[in-house]
């Protein structure tokens, strides 16, 4: 896996991408089909390893060629980034995902054809090109927008500015994409909690929950970002915070923690800087809505819900947890779910005043 | 047409003429004023250009240099056309052509010109006086103001050809008489026998516009043409000859017929343009002149300077007799026996055959066939048609041909691919047929779903089309099987198709012939005509395909190509130029290899269409 420091130095990182060029214009100069091989992606070459507890990438590779017609464009596509990705390294210059796309998007003269139609297409590129160059996206001075928050008793220091999260209001500190270059300065913090829902982030951080429960609060809105996972497993391996997760008591909450713990299928390459096998699953369990009498806010579920429960309860990560299978079992036979904003029914401050406490004092956790 | 005429005739003591027609006319074709338009047209067309025929097979037989048909069509409104009205009854028609105006009341008409703004007209004692003050007509009956309501216009239609000419003394008769010519005289392949006859025709335009028809003919050793104008004495069906007199024409021999009828004028695929356009595709061998109620003059050059093949008559066969005209023959025979009269007029019947048939149905051998009732005749057929009998010779026909097909087409569309398919006479129930068809793709046809022209014995079908066989027969096709897209079964290509039926006795759905009944012996001949036609065209359709595909990839590689120089020079800092030049080089060392790929990859989808997609997500990669 690549070297995560982000002090891959610029000229070794420049050479790299410099290399992939080169290479495919030997190819050109040899009058071969010019290609480029790229790690296959998706559920078929994932594997979970056990001894790590994360999902890895195998080892299956393809070839993308230029002349064919199902492929030019994504060949196109991914030298086009990889030209973007040398031109942002040399000038110290950072993008977006978003202006990623902008600055790729064009249309090709004399024809209807633009490089890229929407962002999708750039952002597959860009996990195309990290295979590729064996180069994180933010090795690349590519990040994703900002997403999420995060309050709690810690300082850092971020490019020289020191910050302490438990001074920045009701907003909290916005997470960046790429947090490698921050600092712990302090913490004081004794565990990490993560909400799936923002609304969660603000009640709790109005409530100062943080500060009544030493630890660290932090939320996006659905999956966690890469920004967020990496920082997640900062704060636990450089300072042994444990990581809890609290998500709806649905399908969709249970593969948001199972991205934190696991690893994504699609980031599977970069497991080893975002998953957490040491995060554990909070709740809401089917438990907690009888014990906190949650039933009168069940929303039953769609086709949708039901077909990817399927999917995950064949999951390798998952098919061989019982306790997981049953807590899977349970929530199929209840056949709804409950979000999280269904506290709010039993008083605002339910879920900071009875709800954390008796979870944390109850220390019993899904693994 | 003999069984209407056989009721017109019927019908003619107990009710008048004009009555039965009224009665009859959606039979006849004249049911909308647009479709009457066409029909007065197609009836003078057909006479014209089977007499110019037959003059030019005569001139064969006698060795002579061959005549080739000219036809000029012309077609302009003349007049305003008005209703009068009394108290919302109808009582007079009147009609305006600038300043001449025709009367018409109680069955008479009269035509008079307009002075200083004023003119009278009086039928005993009934006196009609119109004014025309600042551009407003007024109308008066017996000083009692009428209301006028505008009527489709009227209509000349004048139709002129170089063909034999007609014998003064047949005139009158040709064009005033309603069974004029209806002694049966053997099958033999013809335009005129899908027609009403042009004497209907002249008819309705008596009824709409009381004029009579003016006819001027010259045969080749007249030395001028006589002019006559004819009128058809509706309560004793006869010719009455208005006016007489000779005068010049453009031919050495020739006819030219002119009608004014009510009618309506609209273009499309139903109208008379398109009509005229696809008599000019199936007769490439005459010239036709067209000048539309538009004033436009449109002509279609003759192509081929070859006539058709001469059809040849022959007798009927026994299995596609019809009581009626069985009937007829056994009247107009001039042999003695039945016995004989079988075996002379039909085809394939033996005087053994004909002796057992008589004896089996217990008659007379030696009575006269004069003398057979309907219900001996009716038990005669009857016999006749439960034996096996050889199938009638089928020599006697005369198909357009593949050439003439294809360059009709040619000269018309200038299609991108064309082709014709002639298939080998074959039998309905005793009548010989031929089904020829035909398609041009491309060119001039820009439309999306193709076009079906249906022909019988060279006369363009153009209405009906929903219960006609030949429409049957291109709908049934399954297009998709060659590779051709179809909605609602009719291929989406930018195409024209031809389905001609070639026979002795076209077997129509109804009395206005626009619809060929669906025997399956047809259907079946038609179809089999079809797919190979379908297969011709799928060919060059997939070759047309498989080089834009190619092209299409190889445009794609190149721009595609561009924009990767410019990307490995941004990388690796070689000269964009440079590359791109490579680059091409290498798509240039590399043509044949994409040019197999394209012919694998439509090998095995097999999917042709008119429009290339330029679909770059097929063939997906192999990881996702």
């Amino acid at each position: 896996m690549a070297d995560s420091s982000p002090a891959l130095s610029k000229k070794k990182r420049l050479e790299v991408l410099e290399n992939i060029g080169k290479e495919v214009y030997q190819h050109i100069e040899k009058m071969e089909n010019p290609y480029l091989t790229i790690t296959t992606r998706g559920l078929s070459n994932v594997k979970y390893d056990k001894e790590s507890r994360t999902i890895k990438l195998g080892e299956s590779v393809s070839k993308r060629y230029f002349l064919n017609t199902g492929h030019v464009r994504k060949f196109t596509q991914t030298m086009a980034v990889a030209a973007l990705s040398k031109n942002l390294i040399e000038n110290d210059k950072h993008t977006s995902l978003r202006s990623a796309f902008y600055q790729i998007r064009r249309t090709i003269p004399g024809t209807k054809i633009d490089i890229v139609d929407d962002q999708t297409e750039t952002n597959k590129s860009i996990e195309d090109l990290e295979l590729i160059s064996d180069l994180t996206r933010e090795q690349l001075n590519i990040n994703a927008n900002k997403n999420g928050a995060v309050a709690g008793e810690v300082i850092i220091e971020d490019r020289g500015d020191l910050i302490d999260w438990s001074k920045l209001g009701s907003g909290g500190w916005a997470i960046p994409s790429n947090v490698e270059d921050i600092i712990f300065k302090k913490v004081d913090a004794k565990f990490v909690l993560y909400f799936e829902k923002s609304t969660m982030f603000e009640r709790a951080n109005e409530d100062k929950a943080w500060k009544k429960l030493h630890c660290v609060i932090i939320s996006s809105q659905g999956q966690a970002t890469r920004g967020i996972r990496r920082l997640l497993q900062r704060l636990s391996r450089e300072h042994n915070l444990p990581v809890y997760v609290l998500t709806d008591a649905d399908i969709w909450g249970v593969y948001i923690y199972s991205a934190i713990k696991f690893g994504s299928i699609t980031l599977a390459h970069v497991s080893d800087k975002l998953a957490l096998p040491e995060a554990k699953f909070m709740g809401l369990t089917v438990e907690d809505i009888e014990k906190y009498d949650l039933k009168r806010h069940l929303i039953k579920f769609k086709d949708v819900d039901i077909e990817r429960m399927k999917q995950i309860r064949n999951y390798d990560w998952f098919k061989n947890s019982k306790e997981w299978m049953a807590e899977l079992d349970k929530m199929e036979k209840l056949g709804a779910k409950v979000e999280l904003d269904a506290f709010t029914a039993k008083g605002l401050s339910f879920i900071t005043e009875k709800y954390l406490p008796e979870k944390l004092k109850e220390g019993k956790f899904l693994d | 047409m003999e069984e209407i005429a056989e009721e017109l005739a019927k019908n003619q003591r107990a009710i008048s003429v004009t009555e039965f027609f009224e009665r009859n006319k959606h039979l006849l074709g004249f049911d909308n004023k647009q479709k009457a338009l066409l029909v007065c047209v197609k009836e003078a067309v057909d006479n014209s250009l089977d007499a110019c025929e037959e003059l030019g097979h005569m001139q064969e037989r006698q060795k002579q240099p061959v005549t080739l048909p000219e036809i000029t069509v012309e077609v302009k409104t003349t007049s305003d056309n008005y209703q009068l009205l009394d108290e919302k009854q109808n009582v007079a028609q009147m009609m305006v052509s600038k300043s001449m105006f025709t009367l018409i009341f109680e069955g008479k008409s009269q035509e008079k010109q307009m002075r200083s703004g004023r003119v009278s007209f009086d039928f005993n004692n009934v006196r009609f006086d119109i004014s025309d003050s600042n551009d407003k007509l007024v109308v008066l009956m017996n000083g009692k103001q009428l209301t006028m309501r505008k009527n489709a216009p009227i209509f000349l239609i004048r139709v002129l050809d170089n063909g034999p000419g007609l014998l003064s003394s047949k005139m009158p008769d040709i064009f005033g008489r309603m069974l004029y010519g209806s002694k049966f005289q053997g099958m033999k392949q013809n335009r005129g026998q899908q027609g009403i006859g042009i004497h209907s025709a002249v008819l309705y335009a008596q009824l709409t516009t009381g004029k009579p028809a003016k006819v001027i003919s010259k045969i080749k050793s007249a030395k001028k043409a006589k002019m006559m104008k004819i009128e058809i004495n509706i309560a004793k069906n006869e010719p009455i000859v208005v006016e007489e007199a000779d005068t010049d024409f453009p031919y050495e021999s020739g006819t030219q017929v002119e009608l004014e009828i009510e009618g309506i004028y609209v273009s499309g695929s139903k109208g008379l343009d398109e009509y005229i356009r696809r008599t000019a595709l199936i007769n490439p061998h005459a010239n036709i002149i067209y000048i539309n109620p538009n004033g436009e003059r449109i002509v279609y050059k003759r192509l081929i300077d070859k006539l058709p093949v001469e059809p040849i008559p022959i007798k009927p066969h026994p299995h596609g007799l019809e009581l009626g005209i069985f009937t007829r023959i056994l009247k107009d025979s001039s042999q003695r026996t039945i016995v004989s009269a079988l075996s002379e007029e039909l085809s394939r019947v033996s005087r053994p055959i004909a002796e057992q048939v008589v004896k089996s149905v217990g008659l007379d051998p030696k009575k006269k066939p004069q003398e057979v009732s309907r219900e001996e005749a009716n038990s005669l057929l009857k016999a006749l048609q439960s034996l096996q009998l050889m199938k009638p010779q089928t020599d006697c026909l005369s198909p357009i041909g593949v050439e003439e097909l294809e360059t009709g087409l040619k000269k018309q569309f200038s299609p991108e691919f064309v082709k014709a398919i002639q298939r080998k006479p074959e039998v309905y129930r005793g009548m010989p047929f031929q089904i020829e068809v035909a398609v041009a793709y491309g060119g001039k046809i820009t439309s999306e779903r193709a076009t079906l022209m249906r022909y019988a014995n060279k006369i363009p079908l153009l209405f009906d089309a929903a219960s006609c066989a030949l429409t049957k027969s291109f709908t049934e096709i399954d297009y998709t099987r060659y590779g051709i897209k179809a909605e609602n079964r009719i291929p989406l290509l930018p195409a024209v198709f031809v389905i001609e039926i070639t026979s002795v006795w076209v077997p129509y759905t109804n009395e206005s012939k626009n619809a060929v009944a669906s025997y399956p012996a047809i259907i079946k001949e038609i179809k089999l005509a079809l797919q190979e036609l379908i297969r011709n065209l799928s060919i060059f359709l997939s070759r047309k395909h498989r080089s834009a595909v190619f092209q299409e990839r190889i445009n794609l590689f190149e721009k595609y190509g561009i924009e990767l120089a410019y990307y490995l020079s941004e990388l690796t800092g070689i000269e964009e130029g440079k590359i791109k030049k490579k680059i091409d080089e290498l798509l240039e060392k590399r043509k044949d290899e994409i040019k197999l790929n394209v012919e694998q990859s439509l090998d095995t989808s097999e999917v042709v269409s008119n429009k290339v997609e330029s679909d770059m997500s097929r063939g997906k990669e192999e990881e996702e």
